[in-house]
């Protein structure tokens, strides 16, 4: 049996106090004084203890990130002297898009590797804009394997980042009568790009890179990034290069598995040139995900490119438009424009923007995603606040001009190998066994729209826009 | 404000400068920035709530060198956790007896009542603790 897939994750603590969420208030003067059986010792967290090391040494100490509000403590003591306070810090950072609980959420699973606890608590609609107006079907979920999706049984998340033959040809004697291009396959549909901000120094590169081929996976990146010390990466770096450049970068290209043009017109003129540099290299070509998207990439798809990455905003939109549709209508738009026509299975879509969470991408996939590229959380695995003040060139509250490249790599494992546990979670819930299959599987997911308007529309007609959010 | 402060303190001892621990609650004073102008060395200790000012810390930070302590805490009645102002107000007074009683001088332990967002009134209760810290000089405990 081949060697299951995996990756390798260890505590990497963080290097600054994290901002937490919750904190204890307690009014000690009720105090029955059951110690033996006090709630303080069965915290699981073990907050109280930290608690009380912060306050001796008179830090400021409530706001415990390891806090995550399950609030035994407030619901098990016998005299009911505890409550939660939510920290206002807390609730600071970030924006509308990257909320705190994303922020948070991500520092657990970069420190820890694993899938994060969401606590209790009211945690506000049950559905909002964009992703989070789908859920997953996990009908299956009632029939889980014998061995287990994390044991024996085998949830494959490989996806290729190759073209593939729409039909083969044989010759009289049953051999191919046609080359098959080279296979590109990363382990995990996760692929990484560099922010659009942030302080992005040689650590954070290395960081991501050293991770990118720990887990076998890959980093676009532009030439101006190279360093010697980032060039001992190069089989886990895509360069990012246009048709007026390429030329210069013939080394780069030769130790590249994968190149990403610019896209321009014409630029399938130049896939020839870039493959007698390197035969059998994979060529991805970049563009802005917005309105033409769906009808360049339906002319793209009928050339030789392996894959079109489209580039989407921070915040998971469409670049270039002044009503900028969900990330999620986007990749469906492109999936089903392919579909038609009926060029889809040749090639591969990888969209970037916005990505947060794990269920961003497995829902990406279930759009029509083949994968998704990150950029912004992997700051935020570095502990990145997402404060914003590098883009006024203030200092960055956590240094990160000096993040050691081993500790980064680990805490980007750690996250990565996170969102896979939770993507291997949700295939299992699928009953699907291949990533691969995901995509486009509309069938697993139940969109809320759709939902409102089969249920409601009889009632009400034309639905109310405003209800959500 | 700030010149009469100053006063005070270069006329009890030249180049004394009070050394001031804050503990407020975060409902009462949102940026205890604001308290860097006092001419003070402050040092903040943040707390979700009123409640969490323990006795034990009040005399840890006598103990580690503070000229006086501070609490700030939200108005009666606007407690997020309904008591925690009140009970803080007795826990200080309790303390306030006690520094009384080992003759560091009650003074150097104030507890005062800010309203949300009132930059000012936290200005202006660490000018005064820092007025009455002048008169008394320096922590004999530290």
């Amino acid at each position: 049996m081949p060697k299951k897939y995996a990756i390798h994750t260890k505590n990497a603590n963080p290097r600054f106090p994290p901002v937490g969420k919750y904190a204890t208030v307690e009014f000690r003067e009720d105090c029955a004084g059951c110690c033996s059986a006090c709630v303080k010792k069965k915290c699981v967290y073990g907050i109280f203890k930290e608690n009380f090391l912060h306050w001796s040494s008179m830090q400021e100490p409530e706001y415990l990130y390891i806090c995550k509000g399950c609030y035994r403590c407030v619901q098990d003591c016998t005299k009911g002297i505890f409550s939660m306070s939510i920290n206002p810090e807390y609730r600071a950072l970030g924006d509308e898009y990257w909320d705190p609980d994303i922020i948070s959420s991500t520092w657990a699973q970069a420190h820890t590797g694993r899938i994060p606890v969401s606590g209790a608590g009211y945690r506000g609609p049950f559905v909002g804009q964009g992703f989070d107006s789908i859920w997953t079907d996990m009908s299956e979920i009632v029939r889980p394997t014998r061995d287990g999706i994390h044991g024996r049984e085998y949830i494959n998340t490989t996806v290729e980042l190759s073209r593939r033959p729409t039909r083969l040809k044989f010759n009289q004697d049953m051999s191919l009568a046609m080359d098959l291009p080279p296979i590109l396959e990363v382990p995990l549909p996760v692929l990484f790009q560099k922010p659009e901000f942030g302080v992005l120094g040689e650590g954070v590169l290395l960081s991501v890179l050293k991770a990118a081929a720990a887990m076998g996976s890959l980093m676009f990146l532009k030439p101006e990034d190279y360093s010697p010390a980032v060039a001992q990466y190069r089989e886990s770096i895509v360069p990012c290069l246009t048709a007026q450049d390429y030329s210069e970068h013939a080394d780069m290209i030769r130790n590249s598995r994968m190149v990403e043009l610019a896209y321009g017109p014409s630029i399938e003129r130049e896939y020839s040139r870039l493959r007698s540099i390197k035969p059998g290299l994979a060529i991805a070509v970049g563009m802005p995900l917005d309105a033409a998207t769906a009808d360049r990439a339906l002319a793209l798809a009928q050339t030789d490119v392996d894959t079109i990455h489209l580039y989407g905003s921070s915040h998971g939109r469409e670049v270039d438009s002044n009503a900028p549709r969900y990330m999620k209508d986007m990749i469906r738009q492109v999936h089903l424009k392919l579909l038609q026509g009926r060029v889809r299975d040749k090639i591969n879509l990888v969209f970037s923007g916005g990505m947060a969470m794990a269920e961003h991408m497995a829902k990406s996939l279930i759009c029509g995603a083949d994968a998704v590229a990150v950029d912004v959380i992997l700051l935020v695995a570095l502990e990145c606040r997402l404060c914003y003040r590098c883009k006024e060139n203030k200092p960055c509250p956590v240094k990160l001009e000096e993040v050691p490249p081993e500790w980064g790599a680990q805490r980007i494992l750690n996250l990565v190998s996170s969102w896979r546990n939770q993507l291997i979670e949700v295939m299992g819930a699928f009953g699907i066994r291949e990533a691969r299959r995901v995509r486009g599987e509309t069938g697993r997911s139940l969109w809320f729209e759709d939902l409102e308007k089969e249920n409601f529309g009889p009632l009400f007609g034309i639905r109310k826009v405003a209800g959500i959010g | 404000m700030a010149l009469s402060v100053a006063k005070a303190i270069s006329a009890k001892g030249k180049g004394f400068k009070p050394r001031i621990t804050v503990f407020h609650c975060v409902s009462a004073l949102t940026d205890a920035s604001v308290l860097d102008s006092s001419g003070c060395d402050i040092q903040v200790v943040k707390m979700p709530c009123g409640i969490a000012t323990r006795e034990v810390f009040l005399l840890r930070a006598l103990e580690s060198g503070a000229d006086a302590v501070v609490a700030l805490v939200c108005p009666e009645g606007q407690c997020r956790h309904l008591q925690g102002n009140i009970r803080a107000a007795k826990r200080v007074a309790r303390m306030k007896k006690l520094v009384d009683e080992i003759g560091l001088d009650g003074r150097r332990l104030n507890l005062f009542n800010i309203s949300r967002g009132d930059a000012q009134a936290a200005e202006r209760a660490i000018k005064q603790t820092a007025s009455d810290v002048a008169s008394l000089g320096p922590n004999p405990a530290a």
